[in-house]
């Protein structure tokens, strides 16, 4: 008994060493006449014969995240999102709050390398003039050649507070005495790349607020429907349900015209995340539900249960793990909802407030036909809120990929 | 006499896509075939016989690949490069198969009668109306009563053991000249599947077909088989006929297999041992409702019924039974896993029937239990370390050092590296995953363990090594084990009472080898004729 023992915990360690041999060079004398070690099931072999380190769940995850392309690059644009909205300050060339009421509505201005002097790696723009047509008097820009206006590395410009000190440099500081708005001005010639660069941070504050709000009441709710079942489940899904059947769009208005006239805009701000919280856990809450009650049943479950376990362990050490990962999906998944929700509200006036800036209320600026027609520039919100969603909706799916193959 | 044989495989490979590389799940297998015969294949999971079957109906899955080399001649024709059209002309009606699970085989969507005729319209044209008559005339073949009603019927409306009937009438509906049986009655309690071997039998002597059998039970092979292929990781090892290999095997492995079917005795054991479990009257009934509020229908359905049961400190006592016997539930209710239930529990001399889960919990440790799937009994997503350890952290056992020193002591007696601890269950196969749920249990020094099926998800030489562990572990901690099982043969060799149960009811009980050796029940020895 004990001799048959230790060979085979030998082979319990060596074993996914040998299954790798096997398939590789396609026979294994040494062990050919050995006693049998217990063969792991055909659908668990790919997983033994990939390495023999062990691994945890999140290493092979990751593995199979980094296969897919795709998700990678979905990856990079999350990341290079959330460091520019964190470094926004650092990167605008102009204080996004500043008018300037010789140069509104003006183009963007193409920057170049190469000029008189040769390759620069800093850019140059050369200024706009701006005429008027005789005739309608239509605003002509055209860019005088003769002049560069260059920008200067890491120079100093605008007063920056961050982590509480304050900066005035910044990574391209523009020319005082030359316009060089790279994606044009608004209305009030403030310089739209600064703005898009700032307002890209209230846009992701918010959907990182109400994700993270909604996220845990509908995990909490839903573990704990599935879980404790019988009256406490019958009465959280009738919950569920009534916030699933609220009308969305009606809501969201009713809400923002009782909000006091005198609201200030951060208050504004956080009532539209508690609403938008308010409304979005449901979706999850049914999801989370439905997978605790399958795992409820499996006999995991079951032996913590017959080890002792009480409902708080069972529940945040056994069912919690288990379906971590399908939230974390759904919480990259549920990002760029949240991202075009506040945009769609904001641009219809009744999200976030000025002085206040976020890329819905950006696109504010465009609603109007005459706008749109005269400076197509003002859309340019739109291609960041499209990379952004592509970007999480990219990295989300990968993710997806990577965690369902590995589903027990 | 033609001198080719009616099938040949020859050379034949098949290679899986992996991750990151490829896997040769059957290594150049070569058997052939001879018309009316029946060749069985043999091998514990993931030797390749399934796969290999598949290979010769042309059905792998889209990551496998049949190797250049593969020949497969079947009546004279090449089957491995034919086009996929006229292969799919073959399958069905010169060649068919029965899979092991009758429920995800037939389309619960469509009568039985429907998904007979259907492959009789397909392959032989015929009209609905007569593949209709057809198909009740097959049901009839195999033996299943009032065919006319039955063909109107739903796969769900039927038994496990009537949905492998119906697939098998489905199989010969084109009198097939080669049958693949792909474990065609591993899903199946043991009686049902003695009856299935018989009709087997009976239809291939009436149509002189060809057949080959795959399964891992050695007892099947014994009964059906003319020839045997020995199969291990993907590599035919022995061949011959049945007879020959079963009285001198040649292979090792061959001897092995053979060797590890559940022997030895159970411990002895004196009779004036205290009583530690004791039950009285147990009654465990479940309310089904469904229906609308309006439509309520209401059933209550008797899974335990007035079962007594003793088990003495050492003892082993066995329960008995085919699926829906209701042995598993009395076993969840005596732990007191599932609390609403009638009649006594007595552990110990205390009382313990009515105990809420929190007075339940200073005996947890001394009582526990061990499941039947190693795959769904471990938390993926917990190290064995954790999960070894668990019990002692709720029972606030121990600091971490002497947890991890307990937790590697009780690795080392269910037969692991006590080094491995820090590994996740998916690492593991089957078997070594059973011990990590044993080594669960023992950590915690209890006195008595049920086992509720903790061989019937494993391989028979994996199943083997895990009643001489759990006998030694009783010798060697004094257990007292509450033994569930479907396995005559597991119960044979470890317990010393047992209790034969049917419907929720006991049939008999005794001590195990009077039982055995000299059944009084018709339904005990229905019981022992299928499984001896």
């Amino acid at each position: 008994m004990n001799k048959r023992d230790s060979a085979h915990s030998d082979v319990a360690i060596g074993g996914l060493e040998v299954t790798l041999g096997d398939s590789v060079a396609g026979d294994a004398p040494s062990r050919a006449t050995a006693p049998d070690p217990d063969m792991a099931s055909k659908a668990r072999a790919p997983l033994e014969a990939a390495g023999s380190k062990p691994e945890s769940h999140w290493r092979l995850v990751t593995r199979r995240f980094l296969r897919s392309r795709s998700a990678i690059m979905g990856a990079l644009l999350v990341l290079a999102l959330i460091m520019s909205a964190v470094f926004a300050d650092f990167l605008s060339p102009y204080d996004p709050t500043l008018r300037d009421s010789a140069n509104f509505y003006m183009p963007p201005n193409a920057i170049h390398f190469v000029g008189k002097d040769g390759f620069s790696p800093v850019p140059y723009v050369h200024p706009l003039e701006t005429t008027f047509d005789p005739n309608t008097f239509a605003a002509i820009f055209a860019s005088d050649t003769s002049k560069e206006c260059h920008f200067q590395f890491l120079g100093q410009g605008w007063r920056y507070r961050f982590l509480g000190f304050e900066f005035d440099r910044h990574l391209l500081t523009p020319a005082a005495d030359c316009a060089m708005n790279v994606l044009g001005t608004d209305s009030l010639g403030r310089d739209m790349l600064s703005r898009i660069l700032v307002g890209s941070r209230l846009t992701l504050i918010m959907a990182g607020l109400v994700v993270a709000v909604s996220i845990t009441i509908g995990t909490l709710v839903g573990l704990v429907s599935g879980y404790f079942g019988g009256i406490v489940d019958l009465l959280l899904q009738r919950v569920t349900e009534f916030i699933l059947a609220l009308p969305e769009l009606p809501f969201f208005l009713a809400l923002v015209a009782i909000m006091p006239r005198n609201a200030s805009p951060t208050t504004v701000f956080f009532l539209l995340a508690a609403i938008l919280s308010l409304l979005k856990w449901a979706g999850l809450a049914r999801e989370v539900r439905g997978k605790t009650l399958a795992l409820s049943r499996v006999d995991y479950i079951l032996s913590a249960e017959a080890l002792g376990a009480g409902n708080a362990r069972i529940i945040l050490r056994h069912l919690l793990p288990n379906i971590i990962s399908h939230v974390i999906v759904v919480t990259t998944l549920m990002i760029p909802q949240i991202i075009l929700a506040e945009s769609f509200l904001s641009f219809l006036g009744v999200g976030v407030q000025p002085p206040l800036v976020s890329w819905g209320l950006l696109l504010n600026a465009a609603k109007d036909m005459q706008n749109l027609g005269s400076y197509p520039w003002m859309l340019m919100p739109v291609g960041c809120i499209l990379i952004a969603v592509l970007g999480f909706n990219l990295f989300g799916d990968g993710l997806r990929d990577a965690i369902d193959p590995y589903a027990n | 006499m033609p001198s080719t044989p009616f099938l040949e495989v020859r050379d034949l490979s098949v290679d899986f896509k992996l991750d990151r590389q490829r896997f040769r799940a059957v290594k150049a297998s070569s058997f052939q075939l001879e018309r009316g015969e029946t060749l069985g294949l043999v091998g514990e999971s993931g030797s390749g016989k399934s796969v290999t079957a598949r290979a010769i109906m042309r059905l792998l899955p889209a990551t496998a690949k049949l190797a250049i080399t593969s020949e497969i001649i079947f009546d004279g024709q090449e089957l491995a490069r034919l086009d996929s059209e006229s292969m799919r002309k073959i399958r069905g009606d010169r060649i068919s198969m029965i899979f092991q699970e009758p429920m995800s085989s037939l389309n619960p969507l469509y009568t039985v009668g429907d998904q007979i005729a259907e492959s009789l319209v397909l392959h032989q044209s015929m009209s609905k109306k007569m593949a209709r008559k057809r198909a009740v005339e097959l049901l009839d073949e195999v033996h299943i009563p009032d065919p006319e009603a039955r063909a109107r019927q739903y796969p769900h409306q039927l038994s496990g053991g009537q949905r492998q009937r119906v697939m098998i009438a489905t199989a010969i509906a084109n009198n097939p000249e080669l049958l693949i049986a792909d474990e065609p009655t591993t899903a199946l309690d043991v009686t049902v599947q003695a009856e299935i071997l018989k009709l087997l039998k009976q239809l291939q002597e009436k149509h002189g077909m060809a057949m080959i059998f795959i399964t891992h039970d050695l007892g099947v092979v014994q009964r059906v088989c003319d020839r045997v292929c020995v199969m291990r990781k993907g590599e035919i090892v022995e061949t011959g006929p049945t007879r020959s290999i079963f009285a001198a095997p040649e292979h090792p492995y061959t001897r092995q297999l053979l060797a590890s079917e559940p022997s030895g005795e159970p411990l002895p054991v004196t009779q004036d041992a205290p009583e530690l479990l004791s039950a009285k009257h147990m009654d465990v009934r479940f309310d089904l409702s469904w229906g609308s509020i309006w439509n309520r229908h209401r059933r209550e359905i008797v899974a335990v019924d007035n079962v007594e049961l003793s088990l003495k400190r050492g003892h082993t006592v066995g329960i008995v039974g085919e699926s829906g016997s209701g042995k598993s539930t009395l076993g969840k209710a005596l732990l007191r896993l599932m609390s609403d239930h009638g009649g006594e529990v007595t552990w110990n001399g205390e009382r313990i029937d009515g105990y809420s889960r929190h007075e339940m919990l200073p005996l947890r440790p001394k009582m526990q239990v061990v499941f039947q799937d190693p795959f769904s009994s471990l938390n993926p997503r917990m190290s064995v370390r954790q999960i070894i350890e668990e019990g002692l952290v709720i029972h606030r056992i121990g600091n971490a050092g002497d947890r991890l020193e307990r937790v590697r002591q009780a690795l080392a007696d269910v037969g692991l590296d006590p080094d491995c601890y820090n590994r996740y269950p998916h690492e593991f196969s089957g078997g070594q995953r059973q011990r990590i749920a044993i080594a669960r249990v023992l950590v915690l020094n209890p006195d008595f363990v049920l086992l509720d099926e903790p061989t019937s998800a494993l391989d028979l030489s994996v199943q083997a090594q895990i009643i001489d562990l759990l006998r030694a572990l009783q010798e060697k901690y004094g257990l007292s084990y509450l033994f569930i099982s479907h396995d005559l043969k597991v119960v044979r060799a470890l317990c010393h009472d047992v209790i034969v149960m049917r419907n929720g009811k006991v049939v008999e009980s005794g001590a195990c080898s009077e039982v055995l050796s000299a059944p009084k029940s018709d339904y005990t020895r229905t019981l022992i004729k299928a499984a001896f």
